[in-house]
């Protein structure tokens, strides 16, 4: 068996310490092939973004991550320190998060950000650094990427900052691309561009991608395999293909239900899901979904389930 | 409704210019709501699809065309004729946390609304209050929280009931769900169209997302770069646009299980009002446009008008 391109098991996210410690993300495992695009869905609070952001070394202050395996590309960084795990990655992740105008720096040349890239992880002297920016720029789709090179982020439009947040990740040859509700500030159209792009890299260059999104549908058209949490755990866990007939989770299928599509009928109202997901650091006991499932039963109360054959589920068949 | 429902909404060649703008935002555009109707709005960002709403209720001053409210002019009106305005239409913005005080409480902000409305005493305020709360979908216990207390999806119901508070029979709703999680979406989509047909109320909607729009609207407009580009029933927008830009928006929209078949792409980003292309405006990003299809030549230079037809395009050469 090949090495995994990301790998982390019971991966636990806590903030705080001693008695005021809470604990968000509970015993997730997940694990993204070479070349494979898995996707992560979940509503505001599930823990989806933590749970990527625990796997790529990006958690926020003052969080912190315990887990029983921790690979990137085979390489173990539960005993790296924190240079090592920074050298592991360096120049073989590219991040992209929902808001690009906060992650790019206003006072400075879009170029000159791209070149940082390829001058600290790819060894470029500064004129070969800023030929690969306007070929990276050029790849995601700028056009008259000799001019746009020189350029401040403000001159761009959201579509185009995002494309340059991709871009940026290309600056080396990246195994992985982690993107973090990549086209939610953005417009349809736009949106619909960047998740090309995306697919286009996974299919061209055989770039893992890890995708984070609220947007199942979004999820389903690209990615191969599909991760769903509910309250720091992972409910179901299914290929992509499967979500909109096969899902079994109780959760899958209302949060499946619950998106307004295309196809819908009109006559009926879309699925509600009642109530709201319980504080990930408080969870109830038996299953955190038990409150809100329209299948709810005795055993569901009392006994937590486990995640068994990709669903954490005691009715689900 | 029915055909002959009484005209609530009407715009007639408004056209909007923000001061030291070098460009119309909004181009003569034409939209006729009937009581009781509800019609999308719907483009890119820029588009001008917000700031039609916001000519509407005064917040922002058209320079050009007529506006009239259940068959009344109120073109830039100013004083007491704003004042109805305001209280005939109101808006549903986005982001509740925006559109709500954050220090003070749920049933202030609705008393607050419905003293514009007549004074109430205490008892007959505290029902009133009840009663809006219960319209959302929300129970009284919510009178004495304040907005940090409330879920997403609930301040978006508290903006909503307030926004009911003044009895008004048009509602504006600015991409009303683009900051609920879809399981919230879900809910405050459904309430919408509850209240609808509950209250018989008007709907001039507004969002980038087909299908919330879809779900929430009977006729569909169009915008690109200030103007109306198709406007129609939605059923028939939806199974056949007629406009090489309705189709492009309609096909971005993500399908659970994925696409068949391949997308259309549009060339470039949106063009910027200022820099209006000539001619068709969408015609450098356009799949059929001149640099495409070689006798597309006319959509460089004539601007195309919306045709007569019940479910109208404005384009030299409409999706067959």
């Amino acid at each position: 068996m090949t090495d995994a391109a990301l790998e982390i098991s019971d991966l636990e996210v806590s903030f705080g310490t001693g008695k005021h410690r809470t604990t968000v993300v509970h015993g997730v495992s997940l694990r993204v092939e070479p070349g494979e695009i898995v996707g992560v869905v979940g509503e505001s609070g599930s823990g989806k973004t933590l749970t990527a952001m625990a796997a790529t070394d990006l958690l926020p202050a003052g969080a912190s991550r315990d887990a029983s395996v921790w690979r990137f590309r085979g390489i173990d960084l539960l005993a790296a320190s924190r240079s090592a795990r920074a050298t592991a990655f360096g120049g073989k992740i590219g991040v992209v998060f929902q808001d690009p105008m906060s992650s790019l720096n206003p006072a400075r040349r879009v170029g000159a950000q791209l070149a940082d890239t390829a001058r600290q992880w790819g060894r470029r002297s500064r004129s070969e650094a800023r030929d690969d920016a306007i070929d990276r720029l050029r790849r995601v789709r700028i056009a008259a990427p000799e001019r746009r090179v020189d350029d401040h982020p403000h001159e761009f439009s959201g579509g185009m900052r995002q494309r340059t947040m991709i871009a940026m990740g290309l600056m080396t040859t990246p195994m992985l691309i982690v993107a973090d509700e990549p086209t939610t500030a953005l417009d349809v159209t736009v949106q619909a561009d960047v998740m090309a792009l995306i697919a286009e890299l996974n299919q061209q260059e055989g770039t893992a991608v890890l995708l984070v999104s609220h947007n199942i549908a979004l999820v389903s058209e690209v990615c191969h395999r599909v991760v769903v949490m509910y309250a720091g755990k992972i409910v179901e866990e299914l290929a992509a293909d499967h979500l909109a007939e096969h899902a079994r989770h109780p959760y899958t299928r209302a949060l499946i239900g619950s998106v307004p599509t295309l196809e819908a009928d009109l006559s009926r109202p879309l699925t509600a899901i009642d109530g709201v997901p319980p504080d990930p650091g408080q969870l109830p006991a038996g299953c955190a979904f038990a409150a809100r499932c329209p299948s709810v039963t005795d055993r569901c109360l009392i006994e937590t389930p486990v995640l068994v054959n990709g669903v954490a589920c005691w009715v689900a068949t | 409704m029915t055909e002959s429902a009484p005209t609530m909404l009407q715009l007639d060649q408004v056209s909007i210019r923000y001061p030291g703008s070098p460009a119309d935002v909004v181009q003569r555009v034409d939209l006729t709501i009937p009581e009781g109707g509800s019609l999308g709005l719907v483009g890119e960002s820029g588009s001008g699809k917000s700031t039609v709403a916001r000519a509407i209720v005064g917040l922002v001053a058209s320079t050009g065309g007529r506006i009239a409210l259940a068959g009344r002019d109120v073109t830039n009106a100013r004083g007491a004729d704003l004042a109805r305005v305001r209280t005939t239409v109101q808006m549903v913005f986005q982001d509740p946390n925006a559109s709500l005080h954050p220090r003070m409480a749920v049933g202030d902000a609705l008393a607050e609304a419905v003293s514009v409305r007549r004074k109430f005493n205490g008892p007959d305020l505290d029902a009133e209050i009840a009663r809006l709360l219960d319209l959302v979908g929300l129970s009284p216990r919510f009178t004495d929280r304040f907005p940090f207390e409330l879920s997403g999806g609930q301040r978006q119901r508290v903006a909503i009931a307030r926004s009911l508070a003044v009895e008004p029979r048009v509602i504006l709703l600015d991409e009303p769900t683009a900051s609920l999680d879809v399981s919230v979406q879900a809910t405050v989509l459904n309430l919408l169209r509850e209240l609808r047909s509950e209250l018989g109320l008007t709907y001039l909607a507004i969002s980038h997302d087909l299908a919330v729009m879809r779900y929430l609207c009977d006729r569909i407009a169009v915008m690109e770069l200030g103007s109306i580009k198709e406007i129609g029933p939605a059923s028939e927008m939806f199974a056949a646009p007629r406009h090489h830009y309705t189709a492009a928006l309609i096909d971005a929209v993500p399908r659970l299980g994925g696409r068949s078949g391949t997308r259309i792409v549009l060339r470039g980003d949106p063009s910027d009002v200022a820099d209006r292309p000539s001619g068709c405006s969408f015609h450098l990003r356009c799949p059929a446009g001149p640099d495409v299809v070689a006798d597309h030549e006319r959509c460089r230079t004539e601007v195309p008008e919306l045709d007569d037809d019940a479910h109208s395009v404005a384009c030299h050469f409409p999706v067959a």
